[in-house]
């Protein structure tokens, strides 16, 4: 499997619109790369610029050392999976697999081996000979990467595959993506809306939002340290906790509550003394044994664990995560504090925009 | 038996058998040709008094009925035939006999009566030998194309029938075939076995 080289890639419409600004990658040999982002963030775009189906305005798309910036899709020797499998209703199962090294006229025999090969690694050998409307959304999806798989392509792309399943088939999909990309050893870039299929898919994360890259990272990087407000507030379920406030006396001065910093802290906010900063808790990094006051208005039991939901000093509605079953009631009130170790403080800059706020480091 | 003959074999597993069903299509295009030539008698001198009266008896309407029936039976067992269902070979032999034994009514009754057709296609027949060719024609063609049909039709029926029992008894291993390929496709290469092939056909 190659390398791929995307370099300072802009697409910009007909009618002006930059949908994508300066991307820049290095997808390693065999690597799963997954762009994640919300609706219109360019992630597609990108996507349909390595696949050819976009053309590339400025920048440039290197495949196994090949320049394949202006290459006709055919010629860049890559596969795409959609979303919706686009997948030939009247034809069978073996067909649709079949169909592309048909149209390659390659020998009848070795599309035999390729098909069989591919439905036995994707286990749909018993159903071969049915139309795609006799499969579920989780068999036909897995044809389509089937048809992809028949040609061996130097890169898979897949976009949103699994956005049309229901959730307990997108989570059995998303392990059967995870075994088939260990099996194959495939160079994949993967888009998807979804941080549940980036953080467990993906090698590297990249993060987009307004058509710029905010993030390119392992996907524990991108949770645990994540590079600005976007990408704190995106990657995690239910999103990091923001605080406004200032830095004063060793102390962080919010307009709800105000908490001592420990030495670890003051040292990398020295810079920031009298200075606005924005304080980011994860909703499981919240402890119960601080001094901030919580009024809980809402106990969402999930199992595993309690989402709890309330407002503090009752202002701020905020969402912690507590590892156990709880039993809180509207207007119980606890007292919150902080796992001091996975406190992130941003930068808060008036002229930049208040969800890009870099991170302190 | 080789790899080659044991993927020839396995193909049809998953392929329609869609020769013999078209070649029966065929032999259904030659008959409609034939009762288009049938149907394009213009008048027919009566035998006893040697004068001509037009066709209308009871015999055009049999002969209809008779067409539909050939035409449905054709169709019927092209689509079996695809499907690898060795009866449906007897009614598309049937209806290359019976193609032939319609050569020995209608059209050998023109040629004896001397029966003309109204223009066909650019040809103006002056004698009923043209009219009698073209339906011998279009009937040995259609005859052969149903034959040809349920011969080749069986024979893959067999086959696949053998096939399909070799690989339930465990008798051979398909599996085993394709090996090498999913090895490959999990390498990321093209397999040996593959590139055998695809040497051998170029």
């Amino acid at each position: 499997m190659p390398e791929v080289n995307i370099q300072h890639l802009d697409k910009i419409y007909d009618g002006g619109v930059q949908a994508v600004w300066d991307f820049n990658l290095d997808i390693q040999d065999g690597e799963f790369i997954v762009l994640v982002g919300p609706s219109g963030c360019g992630k597609s775009t990108t996507l349909r610029m390595v696949a050819g189906l976009e053309d590339i305005t400025k920048g440039e798309l290197i495949i196994d050392g090949k320049n394949c910036t202006r290459l006709a899709p055919k010629d860049r020797d890559i596969a795409m999976v959609f979303q919706n499998y686009a997948l030939y209703g009247h034809m069978t199962i073996y067909e649709n697999m079949a169909f592309s090294l048909t149209l390659r006229k390659e020998d009848k025999l070795v599309i035999h081996r390729k098909v069989m090969a591919a439905a036995e690694i994707l286990d749909l050998k018993t159903q071969l000979n049915k139309k795609p409307r006799q499969l579920s959304g989780g068999q036909r999806q897995r044809v389509a990467i089937g048809r992809a798989i028949v040609r061996n392509p130097k890169v898979f792309l897949f976009d949103e595959p699994l956005s049309n399943l229901d959730a307990k088939l997108r989570g059995s999909m998303r392990r059967e993506l995870m075994l088939l990309h260990k099996k194959l050893n495939a160079t994949i870039m993967y888009v998807t809306h979804d941080q549940t299929e980036a953080l467990t898919l993906a090698d590297r994360i990249v993060c987009m939002s307004m058509g710029h890259i905010q993030q390119i990272g392992k996907p524990i990087e991108l949770y645990e340290h994540p590079a600005n407000t976007f990408v704190a507030t995106f990657i995690g379920l239910p999103p990091m906790n923001l605080f406004d406030g200032k830095i004063e006396n060793g102390h962080f001065v919010g307009e709800l509550f105000d908490y001592p910093l420990n030495d670890k802290q003051k040292e990398v906010l020295k810079d920031y003394e009298g200075k606005e900063v924005i304080l980011g808790v994860r909703p499981e990094n919240f402890t119960r044994d601080g001094h901030i006051k919580f009024t809980v208005t809402n106990n969402e039991n999930l199992g595993m664990n309690t989402l709890v939901h309330g407002k503090i000093e009752g202002k701020k509605i905020t969402v912690c995560k507590f590892a156990e079953w709880c039993n809180y009631k509207y207007g119980d009130e606890i007292t919150l504090g902080f796992q001091e170790d996975k406190m992130h403080f941003f930068e808060k800059d008036p002229e930049g925009r208040h969800e890009y706020q870099k991170v302190i480091k | 038996m080789d790899n080659t003959q044991l993927l020839q074999n396995d193909i049809l597993r998953y392929k329609k058998n869609k020769l013999p069903a078209n070649l029966a299509l065929l032999g259904l295009v030659f008959n409609c040709l034939y009762f288009c030539l049938l149907y394009a008698v213009k008048l027919l001198r009566n035998p006893a008094d040697n004068e001509p009266y037009w066709y209308a008896s009871i015999l055009i309407g049999a002969s209809v009925v008779l067409t539909l029936v050939t035409l449905l039976v054709a169709f019927l067992s092209s689509e079996g035939i695809k499907g690898y269902n060795k009866k449906y070979c007897i009614p598309l032999l049937v209806l290359a006999v019976w193609e032939i034994v319609r050569i020995f009514i209608y059209p050998l009754y023109s040629l004896q009566n001397n029966l003309l057709t109204i223009p066909y296609f650019w040809i103006r027949p002056t004698n009923s030998v043209f009219e009698f060719t073209m339906m011998v024609i279009w009937l040995c063609a259609s005859a052969a194309c149903f034959a040809a049909s349920a011969i080749l039709g069986y024979i893959n029926c067999v086959k696949l029938e053998k096939h399909i029992k070799a690989i339930e008894s465990g008798e051979i291993n398909m599996d085993a075939v394709f090996e090498e390929e999913r090895k490959a496709i999990v390498a990321g290469s093209v397999s040996q076995a593959a590139e055998k092939v695809a040497e051998e056909v170029e």
